[in-house]
């Protein structure tokens, strides 16, 4: 095979792969004219550039014109694919090649920036695969163009230059690790993206929507141990202000003396998703996150100093308590009522004395928790309890919190997520968008108490994540993405520093060096068996070829005995002609020309043939007597 | 004596990863940061593979039995590989400032080539450091190794046509080898034994059907007795540049070769029969 077309077959294969997973953010025309030119090219290739060059840098500029800070990924991978496509027009030699090659790993780069998910990892390797084979054989074509290769050394190349392929993964995980990390990047506008995910607000909105559609993306996962469901209450964000259809929160935070009766820390590993928002979520109540330049209020939440705009990773530790002691507090922040309040509600609320008798009226008002046909009115929490009857978490604690403040019990809401899928193997909860959920908390003796209205709801609540073997195959692909994200998107400064203080200060757990020890001599064993087998069968193998070497041994063995020797340099024709006796010629010939047929062709000699050629050899030794 | 040369891809590739490094800080974004060390690691490893292909590598030349000053002759480069695991691959050899390409030699195996070379002067001769190189595998750096190893040959003088010998060697055929000879008629007679090709050697001695065998170029020693001999006096001949003298020689002795002509030379004080002592006498002159 002519190393030319060698080259151009890894070098189609490299160039379409990274295109592959950038078919649903490019534009399908870029797609089609790529397509296009990369058959074009297998036909012909332009000698004469300057036509095509400047086509580029037309195509490019109008491609360009509209660029903005927001939105210039794409572009820019337009124009690479673009560029791409002329390259394979062109006449192609050692530095367009070596150019495709570029432009195919910017284009990987440049997924890398659109899509954070394992996929990549898949890609890249295919890629560097690719490549590894590619640039070998770019070198031989470097050489000499027109090079022609058989198949069985195409195959050793291909076969051994795998290997280093291979070696380079080692080096580049160990690389990978101890290459320099900041804490903070120097400039962060890679990650910047306009788009907002819906789910969790930092701001409740009443009455504007009539159905909520379920989001099933992941927001966080949070490595720790598993805990009964009832204690699966994410907190997010408290709001406090409410105007009779939104909840907000309060620019001033009112501060009073908070602690803890009961102090058993549970310690959580969470993994945010980016969620262009600043609050941060732990178990209720987090007690504390370990971030720098956090900003941590007095209601438990912890507001990042930026938006999250790409995963974050932080440990947080949370008090399993039903309640919040707090001495002290600015009551008035959290007794406003809306301006206009219905006096439908005001009428009922007089009813009440305290917040069992709230409870009493939600338990009889046969309400329903749904998502469908939600009150879409200027008076969400009247219609909700009056008319209605049926609503979202958030009417079901809005209209608590409401009645709450009406008979002059402090409350707030409390907007997070509640439960999450466990997996057992990687020992962390998904959370997803549709588990997000708001709660009331009532300011009751000194402490805030945590209720959730939606239990009094007359209908079962749904589930999301009971049925785990429904779910089992996306839990594997999740765990997949924890481990992708936990070992390499969410390397960090932190990490790295961990690693190195680890290795100074030999913070080795014995037992765990006693396993790995073990598991290497393992493999190590098991590789030089592997090996010595290979090398055995190998023998084993020239064994047999010997065999037939072994039979012109004993030919001329038996000849020497009857007085003739082979001269040097004499070859074996040669030599049987110059052979008096004319029986024992006839039968030498006999012998060479069979063996000849074999021997020289380094083919085994069939049994059948063999087991002849020793009966002739015989014979010979008979003739002697 | 160069060790490595960074080619301009090399240095396009070595810019390249500075640049995604400086990304990688940049963003923080893993991502970047994993392509950055695939490529480091890739360059760290293609390193040793590069330097591995170009060591444990046996070259062996072989001359013609008779070299001759100035004039171009086949030289055997035979290359071995005597590693167990890696090939080698694209091997390039520089021998006396010609480079010879070997795409590919598999493990313990061996390649041969022949490339056309000339030795301007008579005497031992020497091919002297010859240069392995390889752009194996990415074609970014060039590895060089040298072969410590000295080749001598012993290069017999130029042979120069001197007229008065053509005349010398023509009147000789006359008068006796033509008629009186019925041996020496077209150098067919019976075949004594073969021996390998030496230059100036008739093409149709050439043994076809052992040559095929051995690889080697092989002629027939025919039987056919030399009737003639000729006596050159080393000091009597009268030309005055000793170079031009030698050059003369050879080439009478070649040419008498030819027409079967055996030729002696005294010098000092000293009759030498054999050809190739004769020959190696006056190289080394």
């Amino acid at each position: 095979m002519q190393i030319k077309n060698i080259v151009n077959i890894i070098s189609y294969l490299i160039a379409f792969i990274p295109i592959i997973p950038l078919i649903k953010y490019i534009p399908v025309q870029y797609i089609l004219f790529f397509v296009i030119t990369a058959v074009l090219s297998f036909k012909f290739e332009v000698k004469k550039r300057l036509f095509l060059n400047l086509f580029a840098i037309i195509s490019i500029l109008f491609i360009l014109r509209n660029i903005s800070i927001n939105n210039f990924i794409i572009p820019i991978l337009i124009s690479l694919i673009i560029l791409l496509s002329i390259k394979f027009l062109e006449k192609k030699m050692y530095r367009d090649y070596m150019q495709i090659y570029l432009l195919s790993l910017l284009l990987l780069a440049g997924f890398a920036l659109l899509s954070i998910s394992i996929s990549f990892l898949f890609y890249l390797v295919i890629i560097l695969v690719l490549l590894s084979m590619a640039t070998v054989f770019l070198t031989y074509f470097d050489e000499n163009e027109n090079l022609y290769l058989n198949q069985k050394h195409i195959f050793i190349i291909i076969y051994k230059t795998f290997f280093i392929f291979l070696l380079s993964l080692p080096l580049a995980i160990t690389i990978f690790i101890i290459l320099p990390r900041v804490e903070t990047p120097f400039f962060n506008f890679f990650n910047n993206d306009s788009t907002a995910i819906t789910g969790f607000t930092d701001r409740i909105r009443l009455g504007d929507v009539s159905s909520i559609q379920e989001d099933n993306s992941v927001i966080f996962r949070v490595n720790m141990k598993k805990l009964p469901n009832r204690d699966l209450y994410w907190r997010g964000i408290v709001l406090n202000k409410f105007n009779g259809k939104t909840w907000i929160r309060g620019k001033n935070i009112p501060k009073g003396e908070i602690n803890f009766n009961n102090l058993r820390l549970i310690e959580q590993v969470i993994y945010l998703e980016p969620y262009y928002n600043r609050y941060l979520f732990a178990l209720d109540k987090p007690v504390a996150i370990n971030l720098k330049k956090l900003r941590k209020y007095n209601d438990l939440t912890f507001e990042y100093p930026k938006q999250i705009n790409k995963r974050i990773r932080y440990k947080a530790y949370s008090a399993l308590s039903e309640n919040i002691f707090e001495k002290n507090i600015d009551k008035r922040a959290f007794l406003e009522l809306p301006q206009n309040i219905s006096e439908k509600l005001v009428k009922l609320s007089s009813q009440f004395k305290n917040m069992k008798d709230i409870e009493k009226f939600f338990k009889n008002s046969h309400l329903k928790y749904s998502l469908e046909n939600l009150p879409v009115s200027d008076t969400p929490t009247e219609n909700f309890l009056f008319k209605y009857k049926r609503g979202n978490c958030e009417y079901f604690a809005s209209s608590f919190a409401l009645l709450l403040r009406l008979i002059k019990i402090p409350s707030r809401i409390v907007a997070g997520y509640k439960g999450g899928l466990y997996s057992n193997i990687g020992k962390y909860y998904i959370v997803t968008q549709k588990d997000a959920h708001v709660w009331v908390e009532a300011y009751i003796n000194q402490k805030w108490v945590k209720i959730d209205p939606v239990i009094f709801a007359e209908n079962t609540l749904p589930q999301h994540n009971k049925n785990l073997s429904d779910f089992n195959y996306k839990l594997i692909i999740d765990l997949m993405n924890y481990y992708w994200i936990t070992m390499f998107i969410n390397y960090d400064f932190n990490k790295q520093f961990a690693i190195v203080k680890n290795i100074v200060f030999f913070n080795f757990n014995m037992l765990k060096l006693k396993k790995i020890f073990i598991t290497i001599t393992l493999i190590l064993i098991i590789f030089f068996t592997l090996f010595a087998i290979y090398k055995n069968f190998k023998k084993f193998y020239f064994q047999k070829l010997e065999k037939e070497k072994i039979l012109l041994i004993k030919f001329f063995e038996k000849l020497e005995k009857l007085g003739y020797k082979r001269k040097t340099g004499e070859t074996l024709h040669e030599f049987v002609v110059s052979l008096k006796d004319k029986n024992l010629r006839k039968k030498s010939l006999y012998f060479i020309t069979n063996f000849e047929k074999y021997y020289f062709k380094d083919k085994k000699i069939p049994d059948n043939l063999y087991k002849k050629l020793i009966y002739v050899l015989n014979s010979i030794s008979e003739n002697s007597k | 004596m160069k060790i490595i040369k960074i080619k301009k891809s090399g240095f396009l590739f070595i810019i390249l990863t500075i640049f995604l490094g400086f990304a990688a800080i940049n963003t923080g974004n893993n991502l970047i940061y994993l392509i950055t060390s695939t490529l480091l690691g890739f360059m760290g490893i293609s390193g040793f593979f590069g330097k591995q292909n170009i060591y444990n590598l046996n070259v062996k030349l072989e001359f013609p039995e008779e070299v001759f000053a100035n004039r171009e002759f086949p030289l055997k480069i035979i290359i071995k590989n005597n590693r167990k695991f890696l090939p080698a691959f694209l091997i390039k050899l520089k021998i006396s400032n010609q480079y010879v390409l070997f795409p590919f030699i598999n493990v313990n195996d061996h390649c041969t080539k022949i490339i056309h070379v000339k030795f301007k002067f008579r005497g031992i001769n020497e091919i002297k450091n010859i240069q392995i190189s390889s752009t194996f595998p990415y074609n970014f750096f060039i590895r060089f190794n040298y072969i410590k190893e000295d080749y001598k040959k012993l290069v017999y003088p130029e042979p120069k046509k001197y007229t008065v010998f053509d005349e010398i060697l023509s009147k000789d055929r006359k008068s006796d080898l033509t008629y009186n000879s019925p041996y020496l008629k077209g150098f067919d007679g019976e075949l004594i034994h073969l021996r390998e090709y030496n230059e100036n050697d008739p093409v149709k001695l050439i043994h076809w059907k052992s040559s095929a065998k051995t690889d080697k170029l092989m002629v027939k020693e025919v039987s056919s007795e030399i009737r003639k001999s000729l006596i050159i006096d080393f000091d009597k001949m009268i030309i005055s540049d000793l170079e031009k003298k030698l050059s003369a020689i050879t080439y009478l002795i070649l040419n008498a070769h030819k027409k079967g002509i055996k030729i002696l030379l005294k010098i000092n004080k000293e009759i030498l029969k054999e050809r190739s002592l004769i020959l190696k006498t006056l190289a080394l002159y």
